[in-house]
C-alpha cells in the first residue's frame, strides 16, 4: 500500500496544474510572489554568473593570446631568419659594389670569385675559390681585393682553384716601400703579420710607411697595396734589415676576391 | 538517507534552483546548459529509492515551474509521472553494466524534455523546428548526464555519504 502511495501523489501536481490553468491570475500571483522572494538570491546568482562569464571570456582571451603568441613567435623566428638573410645580402652587396668600384680603374679584365674553403693546416694560408679553368682562371693569376694584394692562384681545377695568400710561408712577393723606395721581399710567416726581408741597411724606412708591390718579376703588377711597416730590426745575418708589415687585407675575412686576367701594365 | 522535510534538503533544492536559473547559463555550450534539478531527481532514484523519487520529482518540477513562466504544475506533473518509470528502471537495471547511471539519466532528461515539448506545443510545432528542438533536448540530456559524477560527489558531500540503500532481492 505504501508503495502505491507515491503514485497517488501524482494527483497533487495534476490538481495544481488544473487549478492554475483555470485561474491564470492565481498563476501570475504565485509567480510574482516567488520572483519577489527569490529576487535577492537570483541577483546573487546572476552576479556569480557574470563573474563566471568574465572568467570564461578572459580564459578564452588568454587561450587566444597563447595561440597567437605561438603564431607570432613562429612568425618572429621566420622574420628574424629573413632579416639575417637580408642583412647578409646587404653586406654582400656592399662588398661586391666595393669590388666592382675597385675593378673598374684597374684597366684590366678581372674575374670575380668567391672563397668557398680554406686549407685545414693551421699555418698554411691557402683558400679554395669557386671558379676554375672553365671560368678562365689560370695558374699564377694575381688575386686582389679593394684593400690590396691577396695572393696568387696556386693550382687550377676545372671548376675550382686554390689561391695562396700572402701570409703563407711559401708565398713571396717583391715589394717596395712607398716613400723611401726601399726594395725587399714580402714573405709570409703563417700568422697575421708579414715579413719584409732583404732591406738594405741604409734604407731610411719609417714606421707606418706603405708597402706596395714593386713589379719586379712576372707575376705581380706594380703598385698593389700590401700593408704598412710596423717595426724594423736588423736581420739575424746582420747584412739586411727586417721589417714587420701589417697587411692591409684582413685575410681571415675574405669572402669575394678578384683575379686579374692580365697584369695592368700589359 | 535524509528526511525530505529538512532544512538541508530545502536549502539544497533552493541552491539547485538558483544554480539552474541564474548560474548554469554561464556554462552553456551551443545554447544548451545542464539542469541540476533533473539530476537531483535521478540522484534520489539511484541513492534513496522508490518512494522518495516521486517527492523529489514533485518539488523539482514545482521549482522548475516557478523558475519558468508557464502554468504552475505542468513540469511537476511531468516529472512526477516520469518518476515511477525512473524508479522502475533503477530497480530493474543491470548494475554491472558500465555507464548505466549515465544512460538512465540521459533517458530521463531526454524523456522529460520530449514530454515538455509535446505538452507545450502539441502538434503545433512546425516540422522544420522539430529536429532542431530534438537535438537541443538530446544535447541537454547529454550535457546534464555528463555532470552526474560531479553532481553525485557534491550531493554526497552535502548530505554525507549514504550508500545504505537496500535492494530487494525477490519480488
Amino acid at each position: 500500500m505504501r508503495r502505491w502511495r507515491s503514485y497517488y501523489f501524482l494527483a497533487i501536481p495534476v490538481v495544481a496544474l488544473i487549478a492554475f490553468f483555470q485561474y491564470p491570475r492565481l498563476n501570475e500571483s504565485v509567480h510574482s510572489i516567488f520572483s519577489t522572494l527569490a529576487r535577492p538570491v537570483f541577483v546573487l546568482g546572476t552576479s556569480l554568473r557574470e563573474g563566471l562569464y568574465m572568467v570564461r571570456y578572459q580564459s578564452g582571451n588568454f587561450l587566444n593570446a597563447v595561440g597567437k603568441q605561438k603564431e607570432y613567435l613562429a612568425r618572429i623566428q621566420e622574420l628574424e631568419g629573413q632579416l639575417i638573410r637580408f642583412r647578409e645580402m646587404d653586406r654582400e652587396n656592399q662588398r661586391l659594389k666595393k669590388l666592382l668600384n675597385f675593378s673598374l680603374p684597374l684597366a684590366t679584365r678581372t674575374i670575380g670569385t668567391r672563397v668557398i674553403g680554406e686549407d685545414v693546416t693551421p699555418w698554411k694560408k691557402v683558400v679554395l675559390l669557386d671558379k676554375g679553368s672553365r671560368h678562365n682562371l689560370r695558374k699564377d693569376m694575381v688575386v686582389v681585393v679593394p684593400e690590396g694584394l691577396v695572393g696568387r692562384i696556386l693550382e687550377v681545377e676545372p671548376y675550382t682553384a686554390h689561391a695562396i695568400l700572402l701570409p703563407d710561408p711559401d708565398c713571396r712577393v717583391s715589394a717596395l716601400t712607398a716613400t723611401s723606395r726601399a726594395q725587399g721581399i714580402i714573405a709570409g710567416i703563417g700568422t697575421d703579420k708579414l715579413q719584409m726581408k732583404y732591406l738594405a741597411l741604409d734604407a731610411e724606412i719609417e714606421i707606418g710607411e706603405d708597402v706596395t708591390t714593386s713589379g719586379v718579376g712576372s707575376i705581380f703588377p706594380k703598385g698593389l697595396q700590401i700593408g704598412k711597416i710596423e717595426s724594423i730590426e736588423r736581420d739575424s745575418d746582420g747584412l739586411h734589415l727586417l721589417a714587420l708589415v701589417k697587411p692591409s687585407v684582413s685575410f681571415s675575412k675574405l669572402e669575394e676576391v678578384l683575379c686579374l686576367v692580365s697584369s695592368p701594365q700589359k | 538517507m535524509p528526511r525530505l522535510v529538512s532544512a538541508k534538503v530545502i536549502l539544497y533544492f533552493l541552491l539547485l534552483a538558483v544554480l539552474d536559473g541564474s548560474v548554469m547559463p554561464a556554462f552553456q555550450i551551443c545554447s544548451v546548459y545542464p539542469n541540476f534539478l533533473y539530476l537531483f531527481v535521478c540522484y534520489a532514484a539511484f541513492e534513496w529509492g522508490a518512494p522518495k523519487t516521486v517527492y523529489v520529482a514533485f518539488w523539482a518540477g514545482l521549482l522548475r515551474d516557478l523558475l519558468g513562466g508557464g502554468v504552475i504544475g505542468l513540469e511537476a506533473t511531468l516529472l512526477v509521472a516520469l518518476a515511477p518509470a525512473l524508479d522502475f528502471l533503477v530497480q530493474k537495471m543491470e548494475r554491472q553494466l558500465p555507464g548505466i547511471h549515465f544512460i538512465i539519466t540521459f533517458l530521463f532528461v531526454f524523456c522529460a524534455g520530449i514530454l515538455r515539448l509535446l505538452v507545450s506545443y502539441g502538434g503545433e510545432l512546425p516540422s522544420s523546428l522539430v529536429w532542431g528542438y530534438l537535438g537541443m533536448i538530446a544535447m541537454t540530456a547529454l550535457y546534464t548526464s555528463a555532470l552526474l559524477p560531479l553532481f553525485n560527489f557534491l550531493t554526497n558531500l552535502w548530505f554525507g555519504r549514504s550508500s545504505s540503500k537496500q535492494y530487494e532481492l525477490f519480488h
